[in-house]
């Protein structure tokens, strides 16, 4: 009794309008974040402990319909299948002249030729067509049945068998599936938990178009095993690398704000048109050719301001104000010292010490490029793929397959053979109506 | 700007198409409803043409943005129409579903939306691209058709009209059998191009075949409520009037799916 009402399709109904109305309100209420929990000492009401606003696609009533969801489906397949099957195998070969007449689509014709060869020649008109033909019956009486496209009769169980593996993919991905952030700058090398394998990052390109948006973000990757490279690999956008069940993809990037590079441009005031065009990274000397000269950026404050005191400060992490302390020396000598800033490549030069002999302006600023990676192993996939794949296969089945059977009742009356005929189907009954006409015509044709 | 013309042309002829259709509908005369049809068909041809020129002169698939996409839904909605129209003789329906196609044919060239072609951002550069938004449109396309015969049947049921009872009673019969007809067509669209394809699609680009964005949520509510529409109707052999109904909110969502949460709510899918 329970077990029938679960299998009905009433409460699948209300199942279906509760998933929809969780889904929609799922996409209306702002999500929280992932492992965003309720603040400490709150205590949070029962209805919001099993509707979960912030995550309603995770919550206790969310799960639970879908379990019923599942439930439903399993047990409406499960009763319908048996008789199914046994329509589909062993059909039954009854026939009662009175009962074909009554469908829409059925014919009376009566022949001059025995029932044996008027059944044979009945059979072949089917078998033409592609119907299958069953025969039974004994003197004076023959039912023949023709049938085809009898798979098209299980295209809803086989959407629902695949639902149902795509539900327990679902359930697979949640439990056993794993994923994880990378974030490899240039030459370094990360662990991938639980893949047994290290990547480098050998070098990490972001194309852009004419018109400066992005094009492509590549990372050029050695996977290593046990320390040994195994290969070389590109991984972009769409083009994930697959390896031993784990997926590596490029899911982003980001400027490594400890690593700035600042591009400056040193002019000499002496007269003599010196001009070195330089990139330093901030502590780091960098030689300014055949004088002797180094240049030293010493500090550098990505968003310069001045407090009150006046000292030097930045505001934020953010580039909005790039300035740059730097020092040159000749023979270890500091001959100047000054800020520079990336806003006014014109003003370096002027908080000079020493002679003032060169200048320097702040030309470009750019920073080192975090790749960001994603590897995910997904149990689950390989499941949601199958049942997408029965899903597919069902509705075709359902919608484009749909069975047809042609019941024909041979009978001997009254020294005559009269031949009683009828088409069912459920679906697509224009064209039904149009091929049993067709064949009704060649029976006639038999006269 | 070749292209523009071409969808500017097939936009007059899309006009000319309901206003034969208009007549039509006012008259009854076949030569109105042919001529409403040839001037689809025309109107088709050149919009094709127009879409052929933006994809050569892009380079990518005619549907990254919402002008591109808008223009290839209004191609489809026509092209479904044509279809179901040969199949099952439907002049009366060819005014209100020109008005759809006329309505995205306008949005899309309202200056709201953006023409210029841009270059594709990383996440849209796949062939995924192609079956996943087309297949999903014409799926959608095949769901504006039920939902014009859906309301038309609404307004053939509940008007008993000058035409004898007998008569008006089999027209809503047609207009409720093609409006099943036309689900059964869009519905395994749908759910390959928009469902099944998106989730592989999502696997390859974002690492996770479904990521609860809204996009996607929306469209399984979609899915879900055709799935209600086929289950009553096969199951419990509901007809006419309710499944109209459903018939027409499903379309509602498919709507919402494609436009409102582009507009209204934020997440994965924001380019398209």
């Amino acid at each position: 009794m329970i077990v029938r009402f679960l299998g009905s399709l009433k409460p699948a109904i209300f199942i279906l309008i509760g998933l929809l109305i969780l889904s929609v309100l799922g996409t209306l209420l702002p999500r929280s974040a992932p492992g965003e929990t309720a603040a400490p000492g709150s205590r949070p009401s029962v209805l919001l402990a099993v509707l979960k606003p912030g995550d309603i696609y995770r919550s206790p009533l969310f799960l639970g319909l879908l379990f019923l969801f599942s439930l439903n489906i399993t047990v409406c397949t499960l009763t319908r299948l048996g008789p199914k099957i046994r329509r589909a195998t062993r059909p039954s070969l009854e026939a009662d002249a009175d009962a074909l007449l009554a469908s829409p689509d059925s014919a009376k014709l009566r022949f001059a030729s025995g029932l044996r060869e008027a059944a044979a020649a009945v059979g072949r008109t089917l078998r033409r067509r592609g119907f299958r033909v069953r025969e039974s019956g004994a003197s004076g009486r023959l039912v023949l049945l023709g049938r085809k496209r009898t798979a098209g009769l299980f295209g809803p169980d086989v959407v629902h068998l695949g639902l149902l593996v795509v539900v327990a993919g679902g359930i697979a991905s949640g439990l056993a599936g794993f994923r994880t952030t990378i974030a490899l700058e240039e030459g370094r090398t990360e662990t991938v938990p639980r893949a047994g394998i290290n990547l480098r990052l050998d070098k990490f390109e972001v194309e852009t178009y004419a018109d400066g948006s992005v094009k492509d973000w590549k990372s050029r990757l050695t996977v290593l095993e046990n320390g040994r490279p195994i290969g070389h690999e590109t991984v972009e956008v769409n083009h994930p690398l697959s390896h031993k069940g784990f997926l590596i993809y490029q899911s982003g990037w980001a400027p490594v704000r400890e690593r700035p590079r600042l591009g400056l441009s040193v002019s000499g005031y002496g007269g003599d048109g010196f001009r070195r065009d330089i990139t330093a990274r901030p502590g780091e000397p960098a030689p300014l050719g055949e004088r002797g000269l180094s240049l030293t950026v010493v500090r550098f404050l990505p968003d310069f301001v001045m407090n009150e005191r006046r000292e030097a400060l930045s505001r934020s992490d953010e580039p909005l104000n790039p300035a740059a302390m730097v020092e040159i020396t000749k023979d270890g000598e500091t001959v100047h010292r000054g800020w520079t800033f990336g806003r006014y490549p014109d003003y370096g030069g002027t908080h000079s010490r020493g002679d003032a002999d060169y200048g320097v302006a702040f030309v470009s600023l750019d920073y080192d490029l975090l790749s960001i990676l994603e590897a995910a192993r997904d149990p689950g996939a390989s499941f949601i793929w199958a049942g997408c794949g029965l899903v597919m296969a069902g509705l075709f089945l359902a919608f484009y397959w749909p069975p047809r059977e042609i019941r024909v009742l041979i009978e001997t009356a009254s020294g005559r053979t009269v031949l009683t005929a009828a088409a069912s189907g459920r679906k697509s009954r224009e064209a039904l109506s149009a091929e049993f006409k067709s064949l009704a015509g060649e029976w006639k044709g038999m006269k | 700007m070749s292209e523009t013309l071409f969808f500017q042309a097939a936009l007059v002829f899309y006009v000319l198409s309901a206003g034969a259709y208009l007549v039509f509908q006012l008259n009854r005369r076949p030569s109105f409803s042919s001529a409403g049809w040839t001037a689809g068909l025309a109107g088709l041809a050149l919009h094709t043409a127009a879409l052929v020129l933006r994809t050569l002169a892009s380079g990518h698939a005619p549907f990254t943005n919402m002008y591109e996409s808008l223009s290839f839904l209004a191609w489809s909605c026509l092209l479904a129409y044509l279809v179901m129209d040969r199949l099952f003789r439907l002049p009366r329906a060819g005014f209100f579903l020109l008005l759809i196609v006329l309505a995205f044919m306008l949005l899309a060239n309202s200056p709201l939306m953006p023409k210029d072609i841009k270059p594709l951002m990383p996440a849209l550069q796949s062939h995924w691209l192609w079956l996943h938004v087309s297949i999903t449109l014409l799926g959608e396309a095949f769901f504006a058709v039920a939902f014009v015969t859906s309301i038309m049947y609404l307004f053939a049921s509940s008007r008993r009209s000058k035409a004898p009872a007998e008569k008006a009673a089999a027209a809503a019969e047609k207009l409720d059998r093609v409006s099943y007809r036309s689900i059964a067509a869009g519905f395994p669209l749908f759910t390959l191009g928009g469902l099944v394809l998106g989730m592989v699609w999502a696997h390859k680009a974002w690492g996770a075949y479904w990521s609860w964005d809204p996009k996607e949520v929306w469209s399984l509510i979609t899915w879900f409520v055709y799935a209600l529409y086929l289950h009553t109707r096969l199951v419990m052999g509901w007809k006419g009037r309710r499944s109209a109904f459903i018939a027409i909110l499903g379309f509602l969502a498919a709507l919402f799916t494609y436009f409102g949460v582009n507009y209204l709510l934020s997440g994965l899918h924001s380019y398209a």
